[in-house]
């Protein structure tokens, strides 16, 4: 059965899935080799990502000013690893993004965004605040429009972006990519594409596997759409995905507003502190610039600047309090009262530029708020728990960011292994997709044979979700996704709970979906990918017999022990013939 | 496949607000929604309709690249549940001791 739906076949040499920072820099990449790139986005670029609604720092190894002072990149790379990552983390992938991100920062000051301030007095007028790294590493700029003049210049590279068509499937031929098939979410259309490279770039995350405490079901850190779209679609080609176990609690929440801050080292560095009603500082706020070694080029000494920098996070992360377990303590608030002009100035610019910052701001506003006067309150909701930054999960890559199949490149938040790379992690390794398959792409054999079987599935299965006259709503299946993550697979686990977890979760994926058009399509789509995630989740939990303290936060109750023998190793879940398996990977990062 | 438009509906909650005297209905919020919450209305000229409003993420890409967005067509309403909980007070004077000033270790 060919089911209603009409096909559009698209044949291009480089297919790029997911059109946030990594897609766009891929596209571009790929096309300085003169290939024919087609980006493949679920929303629109113009808005879509992590970084849809901007971003104000990126770090980066800056060659003038770092090696000054005597930081290497490899020093920079170790602060990265040991002191945001504890060592579990790929240190060839981080040192990968080091060595290419000066250039990459560069590159977007060509595209037009704004990054040198007169208020600076270091080289070039780049204005550094410390975010990773034992010394300032991360680069102020103007990005809250960062996703339009990225699509800008996707356009003028030549690159075609088709907006509005979610992915599904990964088409394969004898372990090498041949194409991938999608939806589209306005036009009901089914999407055949025919590619020689394929980069995924799908940001990885999501937020949705758990309820959300506010009752605005959307009211997320990270952005609603992010449904590890890319890990469910490897997961079904049969690749193995990493360390899936560390679903856990965000650590960002600003009063109830989902807002992506809540640390005084994040956006709201320098001019907020942490206070109690009391009006006492579990964690005071820091000062503008620390510039002076920057300034006078001093040499450092970067082991001893890194354990310095390892037991302040240590310190910050001990006094912050723990959403969820206030008890007596709370309220706290984040308090930006003893701030400077010039810092609350600075905060507001940092805010306005940041993910979903801007309007927050008009909020603050709207409200008669003002961080000169009004604190405002941390949220005391027990848990938002997101695969987000600190899960590392994402696709088993080698050394060039190739997967466990020819021809597909995995990009940004989509690789596993890598915490925290954010958004310097996604231009550098989007890039590096792009330039290998875009130079590819020259020499490679004609299109490789499509996986019928798939496709005609797919169609089959939309079909059915667009005819049924009955049928669960992606709301109620999501809903009960989250019921079972959350008191199944909580922030404390155990073998016997997991199991009936797993029992719930193959009950709820035999409901039948029903989507009234191809918006809601959407939706159940990215729903069925969510129960994949679930699945993936509880099965790297069950597999991972030891609790492991922070940066990775994993707790088995049937467990209790830190089993480094063992598991100081990524975890991997794979479909073998159908079968799921789970299987460890040793770290390369020395400890 | 047409898609629905629906009346704007409060749903549980509101979310993007129109203006339907300011708006000249050039559909720029519905093109640039990485929600896809709006959808454009059938009469040329008069302000989109919010089909999802319950499907908003509250970025405010809408309002951000709205061609009217000094004059107010669009704007984010924060649900109550939302909103931001506030401690009122007082700008601490010059000289005065003030919470949270500190230095780094």
């Amino acid at each position: 059965m060919k089911s209603g739906m009409e096909v559009v076949t698209i044949e291009t040499d480089v297919l790029v899935i997911g059109g946030g920072l990594a897609g766009c820099m891929a596209a571009i990449g790929a096309r300085e080799h003169g290939a024919r790139v087609t980006i493949a986005e679920k929303g629109n670029t113009m808005s879509s990502g992590q970084a849809g609604s901007g971003i104000d720092h990126i770090w980066a190894y800056i060659p003038d000013i770092h090696d000054r002072v005597g930081w290497s990149i490899d020093d920079l790379v170790d602060d990265h690893v040991q002191v945001v990552a504890g060592g579990f983390a790929r240190r060839d992938l981080f040192r990968l993004m080091a060595e290419m991100s000066y250039a990459r920062l560069l590159d977007l000051e060509r595209f037009g965004l704004r990054m040198r301030y007169d208020d600076s007095p270091l080289t070039g007028g780049l204005r550094l605040v410390q975010q990773f790294g034992s010394i300032p590493e991360t680069v102020n700029l103007d990005g809250r429009r960062l996703k339009v003049i990225l699509t800008n210049a996707v356009k003028r590279s030549g690159a075609t972006i088709v907006n509005r068509v979610t992915m599904t499937d990964l088409l394969t031929a004898d372990s090498a990519i041949a194409g991938a098939v999608g939806i589209g979410t306005r036009d009901g259309k089914i999407y055949l594409f025919k590619a020689k490279g394929v980069v995924l770039a799908t940001g990885g995350k999501t937020g949705r596997l758990g309820r959300e405490p506010s009752g605005i079901d959307f009211n997320l850190h990270l952005p609603a759409n992010l449904c590890c779209d890319g890990k469910a679609m490897a997961y079904q080609a049969g690749l193995p995905v990493m360390n899936m176990e560390f679903l856990s609690s965000s650590i960002f929440a600003v009063a109830n507003y989902g807002f992506s801050a809540g640390l005084p080292r994040n956006t709201w560095h320098p001019a907020a502190a942490v206070v109690d009603a009391q009006g006492r500082v579990l964690v005071a706020n820091t000062h503008l610039y620390p510039w002076d070694e920057l300034k006078t080029g001093n040499k450092i000494d970067p082991a001893v600047s890194r354990r310095a920098w390892l037991a302040e996070r240590n310190t910050l992360s001990g006094s912050m309090p723990k959403a969820g377990s206030w008890g007596e303590r709370g309220p706290f608030y984040l308090d930006c009262t003893g701030a400077s002009e010039e810092e609350i100035r600075y905060t507001e610019w940092s805010i306005g530029n940041e993910g979903r910052g801007a309007q927050f701001l008009r909020h603050l506003d709207e409200e008669g708020i003002d961080l000169r006067r009004d604190k405002l309150e941390l949220s005391p909701h027990g848990h938002r728990r997101e695969i987000g930054n600190m899960s590392c999960s994402g696709l088993l890559v080698d050394g060039n960011l190739e997967a466990t199949i020819r021809g597909l490149f995995v990009a940004g938040d989509e690789i596993g292994g890598v915490p925290f790379a954010s958004s310097m992690g996604a231009f550098t390794t989007g890039w590096h997709c792009g330039d290998v398959t875009g130079s590819e792409a020259r020499t490679a054999e004609p299109f490789l044979p499509i996986d019928n079987d798939v496709f005609e599935r797919r169609c089959r299965s939309c079909t059915e979700m667009l005819s049924r006259s009955k049928g669960a709503p992606w709301q109620e299946v999501n809903s009960a996704l989250q019921n079972v993550m959350d008191d199944y697979c909580g922030e404390v686990r155990t073998e016997a709970m997991l199991v009936k977890g797993l029992d719930h979760l193959k009950a709820i994926k035999g409901i039948p979906l029903r989507a009234a058009n191809p918006h809601e399509l959407g939706r159940c789509l990215e729903v069925m990918f969510l129960l994949d995630a679930g699945e993936m989740v509880i099965r790297a939990s069950l597999a991972r017999k030891e609790s492991r303290r922070q940066p990775l936060p994993f707790r088995r109750a049937d467990f209790p022990e830190q089993d480094d023998k063992n598991w100081l190793a990524f975890s991997a879940v794979r479909l073998e013939n159908g079968k799921p398996t789970v299987f460890g990977i040793p770290i390369n990062a020395p400890l | 496949m047409k898609r629905r438009a629906f009346e704007n509906s409060a749903g549980r909650f509101r979310s993007v607000e129109i203006d339907p005297e300011v708006c000249t209905g050039c559909n720029t919020c519905v093109d640039v929604c990485f929600m896809d919450i709006l959808v454009a209305n059938e009469e040329k000229r008069k302000p989109p309709i919010v089909a999802y409003p319950e499907e908003c993420w509250f970025d405010g890409c809408c309002v951000e690249l709205c061609p009217q967005r000094e004059k107010g067509a669009i704007r984010i309403n924060t649900p109550a549940s939302m909103k931001v909980s506030v401690l009122r007070g007082e700008r601490p004077q010059d000289g005065e001791e003030h919470t949270g000033k500190g230095e780094r270790p």
